[in-house]
């Protein structure tokens, strides 16, 4: 294997594949049932995988020395590094807010509000980021107020598409990367978008093997209203992803040297709401329910964003090649 | 009157050939016997950050070498003009002048995965000691700080040259080191992806400055 394809395997393919190790207990009988577990066991798995890319590329160093003082170790603390400690308190968070939403409706839309809450100020407390910044109160209450709209995207908006929608934004948030200068965090999203395309994929499979178990008559019974996607029901998934999207946007943006506009990174984190728009086309009941018209919407939604952001790159790289015509200074020395 | 004429004629030419012999036997000031020259203080020379920049040589797929740039030194370095002790360096790079010719790589240069200019916006070194090594030559130890990380390093330094501008006298200098830029957390490349970028570093770099004029 190349060292590239080897890299790629290491920080990409690998973390994938511990996510889908994880989730798959939570896909099989009995923990599929314990709708809790699978919850957040999905929910964890997806993080995890964003913490193995980190470790991979990293080391355990970066993350360990946020809490304790190692020896000989002279290197300092980098900002971007927390993005590897949010992940994995969104991680234990999924297991919390799981736990604390099994008793009734009531208290479940209660604490699934609070948890939207309590979540979103934590990241804003905690991702620091230079540049865009976050020194300042008015900042952390703008980050915190992006993490309540992209997790209310993937919880109102994707239901149904879960992890597609998770493929396709941190897929986008990778390009973004990608195009801003930053490889480290390019592959972080590629191999979180991996992990939900993964994840995703036992999902479905899971769901399927299901359907064709049950029997013809009852099949109604044991079938998802919507097989495209079949992420576990429950607040703990979209709060874990929209929460991480956001957070991740904002660093992106703040570590961002080649000044990629900032409605993208914005965008990228509000794919979801993609399924809003199709609704103005779409009666809302059949949009959210058939999963691959969602699907599409937001996939629709990438592509856009791509295609503004080719068209804006081309048109800025063909201003800085453009020869100088008038007013050269050499002109007036003759020639 | 003719023995008069001869009289004075023969004064003055023995008075010319006197005055002949006396400058050709008048000490000139490089006959001056030798003597300690008097200490000069060191000068402060404010480098020209037009005039002052340094390169860098990395290998690139374990194949060619790939130079960069980085623009716009500024700092100070102090120095007698007679080069009677080292001089004393104290400069700093910004990691936006980094140059490579491609603006892209600037970015990837500036972002996280190398010198993270976000969190590390410069580059610095200020020297501690130096011992002589030739004329206008110096081995300076000082302290180099790069992305957060402070290590002390050896740095091969010469006086290029003393020259006079029109704003006044102007010092040169040119240093030469080599890092390992693991060393300063700089590892994208080197294990992941394997040997995508070599580790060692190799700098030059040059730098001119306006000697400072003295105070009356």
């Amino acid at each position: 294997m190349s060292a590239i394809a080897q890299y790629v395997f290491g920080v990409i393919v690998l973390p994938a594949l511990v996510a889908a190790a994880i989730a798959l207990p939570f896909v099989l009988r009995p923990l599929r049932d314990r709708r809790v577990l699978a919850e957040a066991g999905v929910a964890c798995a997806l993080m995890a995988a964003f913490v193995a890319s980190f470790v991979t590329e990293n080391g355990w160093i970066p993350i360990a020395r946020q809490f304790v003082t190692i020896e000989d170790d002279d290197a300092p603390f980098e900002r971007w590094h927390r993005l590897a400690t949010i992940a994995l308190g969104l991680g234990a968070a999924a297991w919390l807010i799981a736990l604390a939403r099994g008793g009734g409706e009531r208290s479940r839309a209660a604490v699934g509000i609070a948890a939207v809450l309590l979540v979103a100020g934590g990241v804003a407390a905690v991702a620091r980021f230079p540049g865009v910044t976050l020194e300042s109160l008015s900042s952390r209450v703008m980050v915190a107020v992006f993490a309540v709209a992209a997790i209310f995207g993937f919880a109102g908006f994707a239901r149904g598409v879960m992890m597609w929608a998770a493929w396709i934004v941190f897929g986008v948030l990778a390009l973004l990367m990608q195009e801003s200068g930053n490889a480290r965090l390019t592959v972080l999203c590629g191999a979180t978008s991996a992990a939900s395309f993964a994840v995703g994929t036992l999902l479905w499979l899971g769901a399927r093997l299901r359907a064709k178990a049950a029997s013809p008559a009852g099949a109604a019974k044991d079938a998802q209203p919507h097989t495209f996607d079949s992420a576990p029901r429950g607040i703990a998934v979209p709060i874990v992803l929209g929460a991480m999207a956001a957070v991740v946007a904002v660093s992106g943006r703040a570590y961002d040297q080649l000044d990629v506009p900032v409605g993208y990174w914005y965008a990228a984190a509000l794919l979801p709401y993609m399924v809003l728009l199709g609704e103005v086309f779409i009666r809302p009941t059949v949009m959210r329910r058939r999963g691959l018209l969602a699907f599409l919407a937001i996939l629709l939604g990438a592509g856009v964003l791509g295609g503004t952001y080719a068209l804006w790159r081309t048109s800025e790289n063909s201003a800085e090649s453009a020869p100088a015509t008038e007013g050269d200074s050499l002109d007036k020395y003759g020639g | 009157m003719k023995h008069r004429a001869a009289l004075v004629l023969s004064v003055l030419s023995l008075a010319s050939l006197g005055l002949g012999s006396l400058a050709a036997t008048a000490p000139r000031a490089q006959d001056a016997p030798a003597t300690a020259p008097a200490a000069v203080a060191p000068s402060t020379i404010t480098l020209d950050p037009v005039h002052s920049m340094a390169v860098f040589r990395v290998q690139h797929l374990g194949a060619g070498y790939f130079w960069g740039r980085f623009n716009e030194l500024t700092g100070t370095v102090e120095w007698p003009l007679d080069d009677s002790a080292a001089p004393k360096f104290d400069v700093v790079a910004e990691v936006s002048k980094v140059d490579t010719g491609s603006a892209k790589l600037d970015g990837n240069l500036q972002g996280p995965s190398f010198f993270n200019q976000a969190e590390f916006p410069t580059i610095a070194f200020k020297s501690k000691s130096a011992k002589k090594t030739g004329e206008r030559r110096y081995a300076v130890t000082g302290d180099l700080t790069l992305r957060g990380v402070t290590k002390q390093i050896e740095v091969d330094c010469t006086v290029t040259g003393i020259g006079k501008g029109p704003t006044g006298q102007k010092v040169g200098f040119e240093c030469a080191f080599t890092i390992l830029r693991a060393d300063y957390g700089m590892k994208w490349g080197i294990d992941a992806p394997k040997g995508a970028l070599g580790n060692e570093v190799k700098m030059i770099i040059a730098l001119e400055g306006d000697v400072a004029k003295s105070k009356e």
